[in-house]
């Protein structure tokens, strides 16, 4: 029982370092304890062999020698409290006092050791008092002064030395005495060994070893100690791995096997004073896991831009064949078993590989736009990545990121329409080559998608795109205009791929199906042929596309000259291919009639010439369906008589061969070569049709005419008549000589102050001269406002009051070309409306003024 | 498995749904009906409108202001066509909605006119009937009346008949108005 209290009360020191009560000093300087016997019980309770024999009456005897004798052994072993004075070899123990040590440890003496622990405990409480008052100070001034980076290993190495001293210094009379009297009886009786060093010589001695070493663990800042031993061996290592960029140990020997050699003979001697194991252990991973850090942003593991290949599995190398060795020849000198421990390691090799790999990912993600910005050149790292999202979290990971990464971005009003497209195509690929089933792609693209729908432009530049030349017969590339995205161009070059097995997921017979990944959201769909055309068209209703691929395929092919239409021919069977057939009917008839009109129009004018002969003029003109085309300019006004007269003889033509269907002209569609003759020069050139028409006007030499002779004259809409006036302004032919009155140039200024200002206001006309062909949706809103009013108003008076939202629905479903607009343009409209007086509103709700 | 013959119009989950009338109906139906739709609103002609109800293109709903100098004078009146799929070789069924009386409509809104039944043509459309419908309202055909009364009073008591008009006029309720429209 005593034992066992004894061994409680060690354990309750160890943690809170004891107050010495139960610590008795040596008995000369106090009083000689002389102990009591229990009524009919010896002195000790405890019956050794050797004491069997002893009578009673010798009991105060043997106490009385007892304690003479280990008042002699503690006076020689007690510690002096001065610090050089303990570290200090004692004088060689005088004779009566090995007597003594003899007597206690395993003679007679011993059998008291029950009751006070014996000498040897006596011995370590005494090492730890003398620890708490010479060296624990000492310890603690050292440690509580700051000190320099780079003094770090020199303060790291004395202190170490200072605690083997110490050690030394406690150890000794353990080694010089008590151990070879132990020893020497433990050799003589074999049958002796009891109690609780009863593993004899070795075990006394690692025992006390061990309770050193956790004292001293005890009594150094862990905190402070990890730390700079983990910025000494992370130093050493940058040193040794040769990483630039953080200061270098500039140190004696920056060499890097000499730093190597200083590192090992640092952490020996950590471990030889029990700083070693756990604590060093922890410091010692905490450096690598740094380590790691700092290679992966090192040069070494920089992105290779121009191999496009993964750095992970010279990462992987670098791991096996560089850090683990260097792991191995460290972490040996810090470990108490490395048997053991060295099969634990060597299996452990894949596990850093992978934290590698996982904490390159980890620093390349949050670059992952500039990534998608630079690519293909950025293959390298993307491969990179690849490697990184093996588990769903990793994966999650590098979706929030990047999605938090093109919000911040990219998707604001600050980007415009093409930058954000170019990136879509950019994110694609690189997330395809990510991972091709597609379901990052499908995730990180979702808000990406919501805001191209947003905007209003995104359709158009991407049936511009789409239409848009490249590249010209040689295959150079040709500069293509503000609206036109070139890798949308180039992509559609492209073959499209086979849409063979559009059902794949109702194939049974596929042997390579996979369960969709875990991450996948719900509604993710499979498809194996996900190009970025077909992403991008995916974009929006099939519909909405196609009414924008009209209009824009509208004015491609009134401007375009080439005689088969070969380029316009073969994106329409692209189209096709992506779109479907049946949708593409308008599209199909719009360029069936431009290759009509060529045709009709050999044919008419032909024959024409042949009846009258060839004259100056030539007509060519477009017949275009009107039902599958989109709105084009209807205004009209007045044509030059000849060509009016070339216009009627085309018609008759027309009506012959076409058995009389009807022909409408579109005098404000088309082209005009013209050619000017002026006194002192000549042009030709290419220009719109009333611009012609005006021009025409000042022909019979009338030199000056007004904006307002010229609607009347013409019959043509103000707009257009200011419009042709500021084109030829433009190409110096007229000159605004008064408010709204134009002149004919017929000889250029020659000051240099006239040319000069002349070509001002040309350049400033040009810029405005320009004018499509097809109406714009602003133009058509404000045309047709007249109609959606009458829709309406109908839609009201039948239906009753409804929502906006019922209503655009209605406006989409119910009219012939579809209702172009959104909720919110409708809004505007209704309001107007409802401002008129002509409707009343309640909250989303309308209805007819009664 | 809502994937299965969907792939063709769409791969992408957030393609709105277009209009269920252009899958479900005949094509040309639906074309022409438009068509009808857009000249009727570009018309504007004073006294008859119509237009097809919330969401169907076969099911429209006309309104008809009873012509001046008639009894039904600024009375309206609403009426229910609807389409058939063989439509405009075979006429819409039209039917009054609003109660009225009338020599030629009976109690439940059916209307006895020709061209809504063997003189039908397709040259006519929406409009026409409209307007057919609103002349005979200041016009009835009492040779063959589905309501004697009213047929008898309109030469013999013009007083009465009038007040039998108003006394059978009402508006229709919202709700009323809402089930033409489902």
């Amino acid at each position: 029982m005593a034992a066992v209290r004894n061994c409680d009360r060690r354990a309750f020191d160890a943690i809170f370092p004891p107050t010495s009560i139960t610590h008795t000093i040596p008995t000369p300087q106090a009083t000689p304890q002389l102990g009591f016997a229990v009524e009919g019980q010896s002195f000790g309770g405890f019956s050794a062999s050797s004491q069997q024999d002893a009578p009673d009456s010798t009991a105060a005897q043997v106490q009385v020698k007892r304690n003479i004798a280990w008042s002699n052994a503690t006076q020689y072993l007690s510690l002096r409290n001065e610090i050089h004075e303990l570290v200090e070899p004692k004088v060689k123990a005088p004779p009566h006092v090995e007597e003594a040590f003899k007597y206690l440890l395993v003679g007679e003496g011993k059998s008291f050791d029950a009751r006070d622990g014996g000498l040897v405990d006596w011995y370590f409480e005494e090492i730890k008092g003398s620890f708490e008052r010479a060296v624990e100070p000492l310890l603690k001034a050292k440690w509580a002064k700051e000190f320099l980076c780079a003094d770090a290993y020199d303060r790291l190495l004395a202190n170490t030395r200072f605690l083997h001293v110490v050690k030394q210094a406690y150890l000794r009379p353990l080694h010089e005495y008590i151990l070879p009297i132990i020893q020497s009886r433990k050799g003589a009786t074999g049958s002796f060994l009891d109690g609780d060093w009863s593993s004899g010589a070795e075990g006394i001695s690692s025992k006390f070893e061990r309770e050193l070493h956790d004292l001293f663990l005890l009594k150094i800042p862990n905190g402070r100690f990890s730390q700079t031993l983990s910025y000494i061996i992370c130093n050493a290592a940058f040193d040794i791995f040769r990483m630039a960029g953080r200061t270098p140990y500039h140190g004696p020997g920056s060499d890097q096997r000499e730093v190597l050699k200083r590192l090992r003979s640092l952490l020996h001697s950590l471990q030889q004073v029990g700083l070693g194991d756990e604590l060093a252990q922890e410091a010692f991973a905490h450096a690598m896991s740094q380590l790691m850090e700092k290679f992966i942003v090192s040069h070494y593991m920089e992105i290779d831009w121009e191999g496009g290949c993964s750095v992970t599995r010279k990462l992987r190398e670098w791991v096996q064949n560089a850090l683990a060795p260097f792991v191995m020849n460290l972490l040996e000198l810090i470990q108490t078993d490395p048997t053991t421990w060295k099969t634990l390691f060597s299996s452990n090799i894949q596990g850093w590989q992978r934290t590698a790999i996982s904490k390159l990912g980890m620093a390349r993600v949050p670059n992952l736009f500039d990534y998608v910005v630079a690519w293909d050149d950025s293959l390298g790292a993307i491969l990179d990545i690849k490697e990184y999202i093996t588990t769903p979290a990793a994966r999650g990971h590098l979706v929030s990121s990047f999605v938090s990464q093109l919000l911040r971005r990219l998707l604001h009003v600050g980007s415009n329409t093409i930058h954000i497209l170019r990136m879509y195509i950019s994110v694609i690929r690189v997330f395809t080559e990510l991972e091709p089933r597609g379901v990052l792609l499908d995730r990180v693209s979702r808000p990406m998608r919501k805001y191209l729908k947003g905007r209003d432009d995104t359709a158009r530049i991407i049936v511009c795109s789409l239409l848009a030349e490249v590249k010209d017969a040689e295959g150079n590339r040709i500069e293509s205009g503000p609206d036109v995205l070139v890798e949308i161009a180039a992509e559609m070059e492209k073959p499209v791929l086979s849409q063979g097995r559009q059902h794949w997921e109702m194939d049974w017979d596929d042997m390579n199906w996979t369960p969709d990944p875990v991450d996948a959201s719900i509604d993710y769909r499979k498809s194996k042929h996900k190009d970025v055309i077909g992403l991008l068209l995916s974009l929006y209703d099939r519909e909405d596309f196609i009414t924008e691929l009209k209009t824009v395929l509208g004015e491609h092919l009134l401007k375009s000259e080439d005689p088969d239409y070969a380029k316009e021919f073969r994106l329409l069977e692209l189209f096709k291919l992506r779109l479907g057939e049946d949708k593409l009917q308008a599209c199909q008839v719009m360029l069936h009639d431009v290759v009509e009109s060529q045709r009709l129009n050999d044919l008419i004018v032909k024959a024409k010439a042949m009846a009258t002969g060839e004259g100056d003029l030539h007509l060519n003109a477009q017949i275009l369906s009107s039902f599958f085309w989109p709105s084009l300019r209807e205004e009209t006004f007045g044509v030059p008589k000849p060509v009016h007269e070339l216009q009627t003889t085309f018609e008759e033509g027309f009506q012959a061969t076409k058995d009389m269907r009807k022909l409408r002209w579109l005098p404000a569609l088309g082209r005009v070569e013209v050619s000017l003759e002026f006194e002192d020069r000549q042009l030709d050139l290419e220009c719109q049709t009333w611009q012609a028409s005006v021009i025409y006007a000042f022909q019979d030499g009338k030199d000056t005419l007004t904006v307002a002779q010229l609607e009347v004259q013409l019959q043509m809409d103000e707009p257009l008549v200011r419009n042709a006036c500021t084109f030829w302004v433009g190409k110096l032919v007229l000159k605004e000589s008064a408010p709204d009155t134009y002149t004919v140039l017929e000889t250029l200024p020659t000051s240099a102050t006239d040319a000069n200002a002349a070509a001002d206001a040309a350049a400033a006309a040009e810029d405005e001269a320009v004018v499509s062909a097809v109406r714009t949706q602003e133009d058509l809103l404000m045309e047709n406002m007249n109609v959606y009013r009458q829709f309406v108003l109908g839609m009201l008076t039948n239906g009753g009051s409804m929502p906006v939202g019922n209503m655009h629905m209605m406006l989409k479903m119910a009219m012939q070309e579809g209702f172009p607009f959104g909720v919110e343009e409708l809004k505007a409209l209704l309001g107007r409306m409802v401002e008129e007086g002509i409707l009343m509103r309640q909250g989303d709700v309308f209805g007819i003024r009664q | 498995m809502d994937t299965i013959g969907n792939q063709s119009t769409s791969s992408m989950a957030e393609t709105k749904t277009s209009s269920p009338i252009r899958a479900s109906t005949n094509n040309n139906v639906t074309k022409r009906l438009q068509t009808e739709l857009m000249t009727l609103m570009m018309s504007s002609t004073p006294g008859v409108s119509a237009f097809p109800n919330n969401g169907d293109l076969l099911n429209w709903t006309a309104t008809i202001v009873g012509p001046d100098a008639t009894p039904y004078e600024k009375l309206t009146f609403k009426l229910s066509f609807a389409f058939p799929s063989s439509y405009p070789y075979t006429p819409p069924t039209v039917l009054f909605k609003t109660p009225i009386f009338h020599p030629n409509i009976d109690f439940s809104g059916r209307i006895c006119l020709d061209i809504l039944k063997d003189k039908w043509s397709a040259i006519y459309n929406i409009q026409s009937v409209l307007l057919s419908l609103q002349s005979l309202l200041g016009e009835p055909n009492n040779a063959s009346p589905l309501n004697g009364q009213a047929a008898e009073l309109w030469d013999k008591d013009p007083a009465e008949y009038k007040r039998l008009v108003l006394g059978r006029h009402r508006e229709l309720t919202a709700e009323e108005l809402a089930e033409g429209n489902m």
